[in-house]
């Protein structure tokens, strides 16, 4: 506000003005630009504006934060006023931080170690209030505002803003299917020839199908009844001019239509398989490509099961839209239109009466359907249930006798299997009633035709065969009819799970193929933190403002309580995250400019629990290298005191580890992943509480093992016990997201801070721990 | 590999320390070894100017792989005195020696022919002739039980514990391969 009149002028700032208000932001009520007016701010400056639904008491009321670009205004309402009760200059505070508290929380506004709470806020404000706190921190130190998207908000649908359900970004409601179904079949443009063999036996198997019933017409008025000509029918006459007596052309006819169905079906089925099973293939193999190259933090946000089910079951549906669907949509549709225009063409009076259930029937199997939807979703709802308190009892059997448990276990089970139990009579009882009487409505139309066309062939105005085609075809009519009611349901279902992989397919991969980002061919592990600030919820910062210089060869270890951000430093620095401010540099790239790739080939990783892929050793331990040598095998084995349980393991090398390594024991997956580790010959090294999980004897070895590694590594450590870290060239203390203290272990000690605390702690455990055992 | 060779330690010293202190890979020397086998059958290695191991147990790295590269020795208390790179690099009837004491070591007969291949109620019959012999089992399950190797080739597990060896499908004869491709 001190130079609010350089803004007013500038096309330019008043723009960028118009840029920083954030999406988040509220709309500035009469009361609070009033509230404002009287204490000479211009409300036309404000830069984001937040409603919080607490007054100061905790209770339900309006008041608001406002950012100015030098200011922050905490404004609250006063009946139908508004009073402004702190008002703040960037230079009088030190931070805004957001605390949770339960079902709300605080905005707390910091200078130093003094903290004043300036407002109040219930969990249903607690996001834009979050931003704001982080928005005020931007602006502050940076001068300008970053526009972001809130990737964690509740999903909601972009056109109609419901809430959608978790796991399913896709809203059903506005899922627009014609656009979903155009682009499913652009997927099919390269199978066109086999797409138009499917679709041209399809409409001729439809036809002779529907052409059946005008045979047996002729066969009646043609041939049976006394009463008509052959001469009558265009297709005896060409039968006799083959020399074919009516009744042989009828029945060539006939196995003509037959074999013309038969040949169609199979053939439009043969095309359809192939298209199809290519095409699912081609699309699994496009979207497992792409999740590949996805960073990390996609695979926060897809839980394994969704992905699982995207890759395997939703592209399966996506071919069942393509070749069953869509298919039978066309099919049912050719079949109707055909038909009505021969039954039209024949009579229409008798083709009107023949319809009379269609106009019941269509919104009643809508009704009946909508009906049963819910029934039959609470059946699937309890067998879930049912399910997983079996896995649940099962899996916790030895709890369950420990404590002599079974009856109430029984009966938890009991009331489970019983809910199953009515949920499936209701839905079958329904079905048992609702087919009957849909099958009876269909049925009413044929009574009709019988009743009626009964009456015109007495009075002569109807030939029996005409009346005997008709019959047939409503017979056949109710059939298609059914199934392209049915079908929107169907192509809803199989749309959404297309539109769900083109979602993920339209994610934006890792790096963008068109930016040119350095590769080089080495580097020499000098790694700086640049007042990095990061948070996996950018709401709540993990990491505030670290500040970090580490030498080539360097060897760090990370101490901290859990939660406190080690992890997160070694995630930062293999780029699986972004930082939110600051940056991160490897040898003096800032890692945005590096390629991933040629980041993480210099890298190398010995996690807590290690991964190990259903192969053999030798291809566990060549995971990064496929090509390394089997001597360079046995090396970085023997380096990483594997070799000597690797060479007692049935075979060898050679031995197969079962899924995730299940078939070796902890330790000995600890050592397979240095020996990885080795291999790999890594620049940097990164240890995440590599012995955490193992016996004394094995963490020996292990650390034997790391010890060899670390040499001439930049090394990032992480250890719980802290004895395991002395060795390091430097120990940094994460307290708060910041570095609480830094040095050697002894100057540590020395300094007789948190560093201190914590190894007294464990040393004092550790007697506990002797004692006791 | 010469300046290994150069830096074996002594013969009191292999007695003394097992691991291997240097923590790198020993590759022994074809020319220093020679095999014998003893009255008790047991397969001896004198390593000549170093020691003589009276019950010496080779172990190979890779035994699908490669089973005649990377051999280790070891004595019957498992300690490792190196590897030779090849079982090729020695004289025959040195070579005759090992294998035979391999082959003891590991009872894994490969099928080399299939006569018939059954699957009843989840269960493979297998009727067989194999290196060492005709054999028939059963094997319960094709994915614990029927192990897909990197070469191709399958490890079978039989409900006794026995494992039999699979060659490829094209190294089989003709009818051998139909009983396989038919069932698996």
């Amino acid at each position: 506000m001190t130079e609010e009149s350089g803004t007013d002028n500038d096309p330019d700032a008043q723009q960028r003005l118009e840029e920083l208000k954030f999406w988040f932001s509220d709309e500035t009520p009469e009361e609070l630009k009033a509230a404002l007016q009287k204490r000479g701010l211009p409300s036309a400056e404000t830069i984001i504006n937040v409603q919080t639904d607490l007054t100061p008491d905790g209770a339900y009321g309006k008041g608001w934060i406002v950012l100015f670009k030098d200011a922050v205004v905490v404004a609250h309402a006063a009946g139908a006023d508004c009073e402004i009760s702190d008002f703040f200059r960037f230079e009088d505070i030190t931070g805004l931080e957001a605390v949770m508290a339960v079902g709300g929380g605080t905005l707390e506004a910091r200078n130093g170690a003094r903290r004043r709470t300036i407002l109040r806020f219930s969990n249903a404000r607690a996001r834009p209030i979050g931003l704001f706190a982080k928005k005020f921190r931007e602006l502050r130190e940076t001068g300008v505002l970053k526009q972001e998207d809130d990737d964690d908000a509740p999903k909601k649908c972009p056109d109609c803003g419901r809430v959608l359900e978790e796991d399913n970004t896709v809203c059903v409601k506005c899922l627009k299917k014609g656009h979903v179904v155009g682009r499913v079949i652009g997927y099919a443009k390269g199978f066109w020839p086999y797409m138009a063999i499917m679709v041209a036996c399809m409409i001729l198997q439809s036809l002779a199908e529907v052409l059946a019933p005008q045979i047996t017409r002729t066969l009646y008025d043609g041939i049976l009844s006394p009463t008509d000509k052959p001469e009558a029918f265009t297709m005896l006459r060409w039968g006799a001019t083959l020399g074919m007596s009516p009744l042989v052309t009828v029945i060539a006819v006939m196995t003509a239509l037959l074999a013309l169905g038969v040949g169609c079906a199979i053939i439009s089925e043969y095309a359809s398989i192939y298209m199809g099973t290519t095409l699912v293939d081609k699309i699994r193999r496009e979207l497992f490509d792409h999740v590949q190259a996805m960073e990390i933090s996609f695979f926060d946000k897809f839980r394994t099961g969704v992905l699982i089910s995207r890759i395997d079951s939703d592209t399966r549906a996506f071919e069942r839209l393509l070749t069953e669907v869509l298919k039978d949509i066309g099919q049912a549709s050719v079949m109707l239109v055909v038909m009505v225009v021969i039954m039209f063409g024949m009579n229409w009076k008798l083709a009107l009466i023949a319809l009379v259930p269609a106009p019941v029937l269509g919104p009643l199997s809508v009704w009946v359907f909508r009906r049963m939807m819910p029934i039959w979703h609470t059946l699937r709802e309890r067998q879930a249930r049912l399910t997983a308190i079996l896995s649940d009892t099962v899996s916790g059997m030895r709890v369950v006798k420990a404590f002599a448990q079974e009856n109430r276990e029984i009966a938890r089970f009991a009331a489970k299997s019983i809910a199953v139990r009515d949920s499936t009579m209701n839905v079958e009882y329904n079905f048992a009633i609702i087919f009957p009487i849909l099958g009876l409505i269909s049925q009413v139309g044929r009574l009709l035709v019988y009743f009626y066309g009964g009456l015109s062939v007495m009075n002569g105005s109807l030939t029996p065969g005409t009346l005997i085609a008709f019959i047939m075809y409503t017979h056949m009519f109710y059939g298609p009819f059914e199934r392209l009611l049915r079908s929107n349901r169907w192509l809803t279902r199989t749309a959404s799970a297309a539109q769900r992989i083109f979602e993920i397919l339209d994610r934006e991969p890792e790096t963008d193929p068109e930016e040119v980002l350095a590769r080089p061919e080495t580097i020499k592990g000098e790694v700086e933190f640049r007042k990095v600030w990061f948070g996996y919820d950018p709401l709540k910062p993990v990491l505030k403002g670290l500040d970090l210089h580490v030498k080539p060869g360097e060897m760090i270890g990370l101490v901290g309580r859990s939660g406190v951000g080690k992890t997160t430093v070694t995630n930062l620095i293999l780029n699986f995250y972004k930082a939110d401010e600051g940056e991160i540099l490897i040898d003096g790239i800032p890692l945005n400019k590096l390629h991933p790739e040629a980041l993480r080939s210099q890298i190398g990783v010995v996690p807590q629990d290690c991964y190990l892929f259903n192969g053999t050793v030798a291809e566990n331990i060549a995971y990064a290298h496929p090509k390394a040598g089997r001597e360079e095998i046995i090396k970085a084995a023997i380096a990483a005191n594997a070799h000597d349980f690797i060479m007692e393991l049935p075979d060898g090398y050679d031995t197969n580890v079962g899924e995730r390594g299940g078939r070796l024991s902890m330790g000995q997956r600890q050592r397979i992943s240095i020996a990885r580790a080795i291999l790999h010959n890594p620049r940097i090294l990164i240890l995440d509480e590599a012995t955490s999980s193992v016996d004394t004897d094995t963490e020996n070895l292990i650390q034997e093992a790391l010890a060899r590694l670390v040499e001439n590594r930049t090394t990032f450590a992480i250890a719980h016990r802290l004895s395991t870290l002395k060795t390091s060239d430097r120990l940094i203390v994460i307290k708060d997201g910041e570095i609480a203290e830094i040095g050697t272990h002894d100057e540590l000690i020395s300094m007789k801070g948190e560093y201190f605390r914590l190894i007294d702690l464990q040393s004092k455990m550790h007697q506990l721990v002797a004692v006791g055992g | 590999m010469k300046d290994e060779a150069k830096r074996e330690p002594t013969r009191k010293q292999i007695a003394r320390i097992t691991p291997d202190p240097t923590r790198e890979m020993r590759t022994l020397d074809p020319a220093m070894l020679s095999f014998t086998t003893d009255e008790n059958g047991n397969l001896r290695l004198e390593i000549s100017g170093h020691c003589c191991l009276l019950k010496a147990i080779p172990i190979q790295a890779f035994p699908f792989q490669s089973p005649e590269i990377f051999i280790e020795f070891r004595d019957e208390n498992m300690a490792g005195y190196g590897f030779i790179e090849r079982l090729s690099g020695l004289p025959a009837e040195q070579q005759a020696l090992i294998r035979r004491e391999l082959a003891l070591r590991r009872f894994i007969p490969t099928v080399k022919k299939i006569i018939t291949l059954d699957r009843m109620h989840g269960m493979y019959e297998w009727d067989v002739e194999t290196d060492r012999g005709p054999a028939s089992f059963m094997v319960r399950g094709r994915r614990e039980n029927i192990e897909d190797m990197p070469t191709g080739e399958m490890i079978v597990t039989d409900t006794g514990g026995n494992r039999y060896r699979v060659p490829l499908p094209e190294d089989l004869d003709p009818k051998s391969r139909r009983q396989l491709e038919r069932v698996l």
